[in-house]
């Protein structure tokens, strides 16, 4: 379960009631669905997560179908009352397999448009970054996870705070595409 | 204090060097990480463009103080307000719009903004409103938490002259209303520490801020008019300072802003016998400092 947001308007970085080592802190495991129903507490938000929903459809098509991604950025805040603005997009970075008999290069020549920052930020309302699993851990991989969490970790005022990791595996969309669709009707979208 | 453009200067290196780190067949990686240091970048430009404003730390230690955790409320309610008092009346008096009476002009306007707590001994961070109106270069926000820093490490290490300096800078009142803000951190056993810009000030003990504080009373501050007679020996019109000669020895000084042309002194009295009326400023045992407030009789 995600956690509520606290007082500062973000996800709290360890689970409130639970003590500072307890395995229960962020990045909060979640299910797509419990994503949607978390987040999707707005016509933006749910236009948004449309497009997160897509984005996923995208990948999964290349034939990336395991690893997670760490989902961030304002969107994951109560940024409607910290800012008084609607989130304008959802910050992601997906950890993924390189699926077996591709390679990063073949990947970018089949979809060069997936890994193509503007456009899917532009078409997905995703804010996307990518980094690779199942690689041997040398220093440069340590960097690169410590940069990702670090950033993701915190807001621009430097307070901590939690986000929220989903799975890549494709059979959890079709249940969070019925959570969004039973959110937009209760917004009165049609779908 | 890091700000957000050191922040994304140092992102920008980090992602640059990641990227550097990257072997040729991480082409997505290489994407991605290009991606993120286009946003960094496009994002450093945007702050560049539009700077950040001028923030503060007032940090405070002694008895109302819980090291890091905390600070009781109704000290550091009183203490912020004193020293937003402070503020606001140094800002109106290098304006030089500052009364010794009546409220302080623009005290809304001049207003600091508590953006956050500081840490590291336990106090607030300010944000010193922006220059922004019609006259901006009045507006010396930066230069009034400048001097209010100055002069806490003047009073408390410096010179009678030091202080003097920068008591002749601003108006009696705001000194008054520094003072203020001093004997209230005396009255609840308090240090303070202030950090703006590149430099921080912080009392070492209770002895020094209140060896701070007795130098910016009233008591030790002396303040009067004299009228000397005399001539003129020259005025420097840019620098607005003079000499004048007297019976008893050359007077030199700066010139009031009441006299807006002080070039006219050189043109109509020069060298001519006249009378004219200082304000002196003497801060201890200090030379006194003299201003001319008006053109001579």
């Amino acid at each position: 379960m995600i956690p509520a947001w606290n007082t500062e308007g973000v996800l709290p970085p360890v689970r409130p009631g639970v003590a500072g080592h307890h395995p229960d802190r962020s990045p909060y495991k979640a299910s797509l669905d419990a994503f949607v129903d978390a987040m999707g507490t707005s016509e933006t938000r749910l236009h948004i997560i449309k497009g997160l929903l897509a984005f996923r459809r995208a990948i999964h098509e290349t034939g990336i179908q395991t690893g997670f991604q760490w989902l961030d950025g304002s969107f994951t805040e109560n940024v409607e009352t910290l800012e008084s603005r609607d989130p304008r997009d959802v910050d992601v970075v997906t950890f993924f397999h390189v699926p077996e008999g591709e390679t990063q290069a073949s990947l970018v020549a089949k979809c060069p448009r997936l890994f193509d920052h503007a456009y899917v930020k532009h078409t997905y309302k995703v804010d996307s970054y990518w980094d690779v699993l199942g690689l041997p851990i040398r220093e440069q991989s340590v960097r690169q996870i410590c940069y990702w969490y670090s950033m993701w970790s915190h807001r621009r005022t430097g307070t901590w705070k939690g986000f929220v990791q989903v799975d890549l595996d494709a059979s959890q969309d079709p249940f969070a595409t019925q959570q969004l669709i039973q959110a937009q009707a209760n917004f009165g979208v049609t779908p | 204090m890091i700000q957000r453009i050191d922040m994304l200067k140092s992102e920008i290196n980090e992602l640059q060097q990641m990227l550097n780190d990257l072997d040729d067949s991480a082409v997505i990686q290489r994407l991605s990480l290009q991606g993120r240091l286009n946003a960094a970048q496009g994002e450093l430009e945007r702050v560049e463009a539009t700077p950040e404003p001028l923030r503060a730390r007032l940090t405070f230690r002694g008895r109302p103080v819980f090291g890091s955790h905390g600070i009781a409320a109704d000290f550091g309610g009183k203490a912020s307000n004193a020293f937003a008092d402070a503020f606001a009346a140094v800002v109106a008096g290098l304006n030089e719009n500052l009364q010794f009476m009546g409220p302080i002009p623009d005290r809304v306007k001049n207003q600091l903004l508590i953006t956050g707590t500081a840490q590291g001994s336990f106090g607030f961070v300010f944000e010193l409103p922006p220059a922004a109106g019609l006259f901006p270069e009045h507006e010396r926000t930066g230069d009034a938490l400048a001097t209010i820093q100055s002069l806490f490490e003047a009073s408390a290490q410096g010179s009678d002259d030091e202080v003097a300096e920068l008591v002749e800078a601003i108006h009696p009142r705001a000194v008054k209303k520094v003072f203020e803000f001093l004997c209230l951190l005396s009255q609840y056993h308090a240090l303070c520490g202030l950090e703006f810009k590149d430099k921080t000030f912080r009392f070492e003990g209770t002895e020094q801020l209140e060896r701070s504080a007795g130098r910016l009373a009233e008591g030790n501050i002396q303040e009067k008019k004299e009228t000397h007679r005399g001539m003129f020996l020259g005025v420097l019109p840019n620098s607005r300072s003079f000499e004048f000669q007297t019976a008893n020895g050359v007077i030199k000084g700066k010139i009031g802003t009441a006299i807006e042309d002080p070039d006219i002194i050189n043109r109509e009295w020069l060298r001519q016998e006249s009378c004219i009326t200082l304000g002196v400023i003497q801060v201890g045992q200090g030379r006194p400092r003299y201003t001319l407030i008006g053109l001579p009789e």
